[in-house]
């Protein structure tokens, strides 16, 4: 099954993380459950379901392969209460909608990975500047939580 | 599609849950006493409280009303850094300062070469919180350095702040995986010391005149649910612990004081038999919870401290509170659990 996937490379942008990020939390042990050697690209992801659960959503896509088959995936996402306090609702992922789809697989092989970039296929980040801006009490972070100018 | 959404699940289910707390809470009461303000009859604040709680709004039955959904709206350190030494609070223009960094750090948008830290730090920045700067340089305001006092002698640094993470080789036991990715709810004291993932900064309260519950919301670790008994009865037997601990209230002047014991673990390192936590609930302002702790425990810190959390009114009906139940959509642990067996299996080939 490897064989068919896209396989691309993960983009490393170690400059502005040097610049400015902080120490990523360990929410989760995303270590133990995805593989570092399986990254995935799906450039061609169409979405079939979406469960914005806890304590993590899911993205479900088919995603169309180079040989012309079409595999159902599962992508891990962020818990859903920080987006629903963004605006982000049930009407703004749809199924059908085209995403691309930057992750890596899980270690049991099986077509799940988790959402290391979601972004839609213009680009853009998935759910960016959905229907607000942000809460208020939230500092307003250009290209994650608004549209960079 | 749209009943797969959490939202329109799960939100009246912690709606629900409220109120069949509310409902456990009032069992018991009176009729005298549901109508009889047990703030009339009480001792004057001491001189922790706020003075601007002086005429809170009341309920009903006339105690100072802390009921709501309760925000934390603004990010303060748990201890006062070195920078900040000899400075309780920071300027307009250092908040400003602080705030315009925050704006240009990617966060989780950030790529890195190395492999293993983009998988840990998977999902775009999105899903991330990042509140405003709080003008308060610690949320520790006894001892007034804003530092937690030192240990005991013979106390142990705490291993880590959050209740445990899992054992070493322990993501191939249910048991043995950190609290939090196993739904259990969240531990004690309920601070808002990851507010990046809004863990420890929303909760709701409802009173009753014997009984107060409180819902704190964490939808990575399950949320939780106390109650908090205000009629008079003692603590349950010592021997009897408790995942939130057994917590007992009064008021004093305007403020309910909530003693909380018999911790089934402790917090950053305490011990569980000496272990007591003392918060103190004002009403600061008409949008202003004020909830005070005191941590408490002569085997483990030199003298007790003191944090102080205010938390406040959400804008509107997009930032209501959610529900926290997990376990029937943790996928993520089946997925641990799998991947630590196929990490055992690759190590037995070699």
């Amino acid at each position: 099954m490897r064989a068919k996937l896209t396989v691309g490379t993960v983009v490393a942008a170690g400059i502005a993380l040097l610049l400015c990020a902080p120490p990523l939390a360990a929410h989760h042990a995303f270590a133990a459950e995805f593989d570092a050697n399986k990254p995935v690209h799906f450039a061609d992801a169409t979405v079939t379901k979406v469960e914005f659960i806890n304590p993590h959503s899911w993205i479900h896509v088919d995603v169309k392969m180079p040989d012309g088959t079409v595999e159902n995936w599962a992508v891990e996402a962020g818990s859903p209460n920080i987006l629903l306090r963004r605006g982000v609702t049930r009407d703004t992922l749809k199924v059908g909608q085209k995403i691309v789809v930057d992750g890596y697989q899980s270690k049991d092989g099986t077509h799940r990975a988790n959402g290391r970039d979601l972004t839609l296929p213009n680009g853009q980040k998935l759910f960016l500047g959905s229907s607000g801006t942000g809460a208020p009490y939230e500092v307003q972070r250009p290209g994650v939580d608004t549209v960079k100018p | 599609m749209g009943d797969r959404f959490g939202i329109r699940r799960s939100a009246p289910a912690g709606v629900l849950g409220l109120v069949c707390l509310a409902a456990i809470a009032i069992q018991g009461q009176t009729p005298a006493a549901s109508t009889k303000s047990t703030a009339a009859k009480a001792a004057p604040a001491k001189s922790t409280g706020d003075a601007k709680a002086g005429n809170p709004p009341r309920t009903p039955w006339g105690d100072p009303d802390l009921q709501g959904t309760w925000f934390v709206l603004a990010e303060v350190p748990l201890e006062r850094s070195a920078a900040n030494a000899g400075k309780e609070f920071l300027t307009d223009q250092e908040v400003a300062a602080a705030d315009e960094k925050k704006g240009l750090n990617p966060g989780r948008n950030a790529r890195s070469g190395d492999k293993s830290q983009d998988v840990s730090g998977a999902y775009n920045a999105v899903f991330n919180s990042v509140l405003k700067t709080g003008k308060r340089t610690s949320m520790i305001i006894d001892p007034p350095d804003g530092k937690i006092p030192p240990l005991a002698p013979g106390a142990k640094a705490p291993a880590n702040l959050f209740g445990g993470p899992a054992a070493p080789g322990g993501n191939d036991n249910p048991e043995t995986i950190a609290q939090s990715p196993r739904c259990l709810g969240v531990p004690m004291p309920f601070l808002p010391l990851n507010t990046l993932f809004a863990q420890g900064t929303v909760m709701q309260v409802v009173q009753s005149p014997k009984s107060m519950a409180i819902y704190m919301e964490d939808d990575h670790a399950g949320g939780g649910n106390r109650v908090i008994f205000m009629d008079g009865r003692p603590h349950a037997p010592a021997k009897l612990k408790l995942y939130l601990g057994d917590s007992r209230g009064h008021w004093e002047g305007n403020a309910l004081v909530v003693e909380t014991t018999n911790f089934s673990q402790g917090f950053r390192g305490s011990n569980i038999e000496t272990y007591k936590m003392t918060e103190r609930f004002t009403r600061a302002d008409a949008n202003t919870l004020r909830r005070e702790i005191t941590f408490d425990d002569p085997k483990t810190w030199t003298k007790p401290w003191t944090v102080v959390i205010e938390m406040g009114r959400a804008p509107s009906d997009r930032h209501m509170i959610f529900d926290s139940a997990c376990h029937e959509g943790n996928y993520g642990m089946t997925g641990i659990l799998v991947g630590s067996r196929r990490e055992e299996q690759a190590a037995g080939k070699k």
